[in-house]
């Protein structure tokens, strides 16, 4: 983390606030396209967020916490941006299993498609989980909730996702 | 195929995410639209930097006006000082109006009774001070019981949380309580009335203002009706997860039963057999397992029925 940058973007440099954005650029980016899945929308997201980040930064009293806070700004933009242009996150199942026995691509689809359909704070404690490997402590800081939420909240959507724990590699 | 390989997958679609080229033409976009709304509100500036005097001036205000009931009723007395914005139209109940905004402050809400009708007041702040123009908000009028049902999107706070107590003072309220809201930017309450009401909503700005018009009404023909509702759970994330099991339903709402706790209510219907259909819909549809159907009177709250766990 390059804390003298983010300094100096606390006391209003340009410069050094536009370093820290693009060092984190990418995965801020693919954050928002997770909740709204087309480009014209994350960009929105992103933009919008990024300048509630440059108006707000001189509030930012730890340095150190500027990963957890742009985080937040973006989950929060993008859950607020759903609200606003009520874009429903459901998506219709449109086929059935035809046998007992599905093809990889059906298997993966489905669970897609479960994941589509958590609330938008779930689905973020899994995206931050699981494709950004963060720790459920750092999620919890990004979303001020406390680690006993998270947790919950996590061991439920992975039981609405039929996600079995036990396979997977769990490291807090 | 395990667990472990279909999450795999899913991570590399995440990783796979193509990065647009435009992406750094959007932080500079950011910026330059920041740097203008900044000067833009260069006296702004002054309350942004001295924010601690002008939050100190606020609870003064806030103080003064919320603990001398007259002075809180006495500022209902003076003539609406905003400019009417509009008078909002009702949709099956439903209206909207008021501009799109975040952080703000439901910073007040105050109701005042004249001798057939009632006036409620709500107002709105941000950082501190009035908002000009009022938040973009929602109000929903329903019954079985008679409810009002105002959700404030982009409103992070609620100072007016404490001024709900006082609105039962009104003879047309007979409850009012803060909905609990998973989504962080946006607050919600509910008033249930204890009488039939009609209801009139305008909207002013400078300042920004809901008020609510309400005189009595005339006692529907539909003396029952038939609620697919939820078990009851108290003020918290459990009944906002039972909610989001429904969200998108426009005959949503959350109710209190008779024992102080919340309910969510899918709709409500006139005979039993429309509601069991909607019902067994909902349960296809969305695999919900415990609504159950509740009948109701005109006044009747839901209840309490206990969640099996």
């Amino acid at each position: 983390m390059n804390t003298l940058a983010i300094e100096k973007a606390i006391r209003g440099d340009e410069i050094s606030f536009t370093t820290i954005i693009e060092e984190k650029k990418e995965s801020l980016y693919r954050l928002a396209y997770s909740y709204v899945k087309n480009r014209h929308d994350a960009l929105d997201i992103f933009q919008e967020a990024v300048y509630k980040a440059y108006i707000s930064i001189h509030k930012l009293k730890k340095p150190e916490t500027f990963n957890a806070w742009i985080k937040r700004i973006v989950v929060n933009t993008a859950i607020d941006y759903l609200r606003k242009t009520k874009k429903i996150v459901y998506i219709e199942k449109e086929y059935e299993a035809s046998s007992d026995e599905m093809s990889h691509a059906e298997e993966v689809m489905d669970l897609k498609k479960a994941l589509d359909e958590l609330d938008p704070k779930s689905k973020t404690i899994i995206t931050l989980r699981f494709f950004e490997d963060l720790p459920l402590k750092e999620i919890a800081e990004i979303l001020e909730m406390p680690l006993s939420t998270v947790k919950t909240n996590l061991y439920r959507s992975l039981d609405k996702l039929k996600i079995n724990l036990e396979e997977v590699d769990k490291h807090e | 195929m395990n667990s472990k390989e279909k999450l795999a997958y899913l991570k590399k679609d995440y990783e796979d995410i193509e990065i647009p080229k435009e992406l750094d033409m959007c932080i500079q976009k950011s910026i330059k639209r920041g740097n203008r709304d900044m000067k833009k509100n260069k006296s702004n500036n002054i309350i942004i930097t001295g924010v601690k005097v002008a939050a100190s001036l606020a609870i003064i205000f806030t103080i003064t006006v919320n603990t001398i009931p007259s002075f809180a009723n006495s500022l209902t007395d003076l003539p609406v000082v905003g400019k009417l914005v509009q008078v909002l139209q009702f949709n099956k109940g439903d209206a909207q109006g008021g501009i799109i905004t975040d952080g703000s402050d439901v910073s007040f809400i105050s109701v005042k009774d004249e001798e057939k009708s009632a006036d409620i007041v709500i107002n709105f702040s941000k950082d501190g001070i009035p908002q000009d123009f009022s938040n973009f908000f929602d109000v929903k009028f329903t019954e079985y019981p008679y409810t009002m049902t105002f959700s404030v999107p982009g409103a992070r706070e609620f100072s007016a949380k404490e001024d709900l107590e006082k609105l039962k003072e009104s003879k047309f309220v007979e409850d009012a309580y803060q909905l609990m809201t998973m989504d962080d930017s946006m607050i919600r309450f509910a008033v249930t009335f204890n009488k039939p009401v009609t209801y009139e909503v305008k909207e002013y700005k400078d300042p920004g203002q809901v008020v609510v018009s309400l005189k009595e009404g005339e006692e529907p023909k539909v003396k029952e009706i038939y609620s697919i509702r939820s078990a009851s759970y108290p003020y918290g994330e459990g009944i906002g997860m039972v909610e989001e099991s429904v969200f998108g339903l426009d005959t949503l709402r959350v109710l209190k039963d008779t024992e102080g706790t919340y309910v969510v209510e899918a709709g409500y219907f006139n005979t039993e057999e429309e509601a069991k259909v909607k019902l067994e819909e909902l349960k296809k549809d969305r695999g919900i397992t415990d609504f159950t159907i509740e009948k109701r009177g005109l006044s009747d709250l839901p209840k309490a029925v206990k969640a099996s766990e």
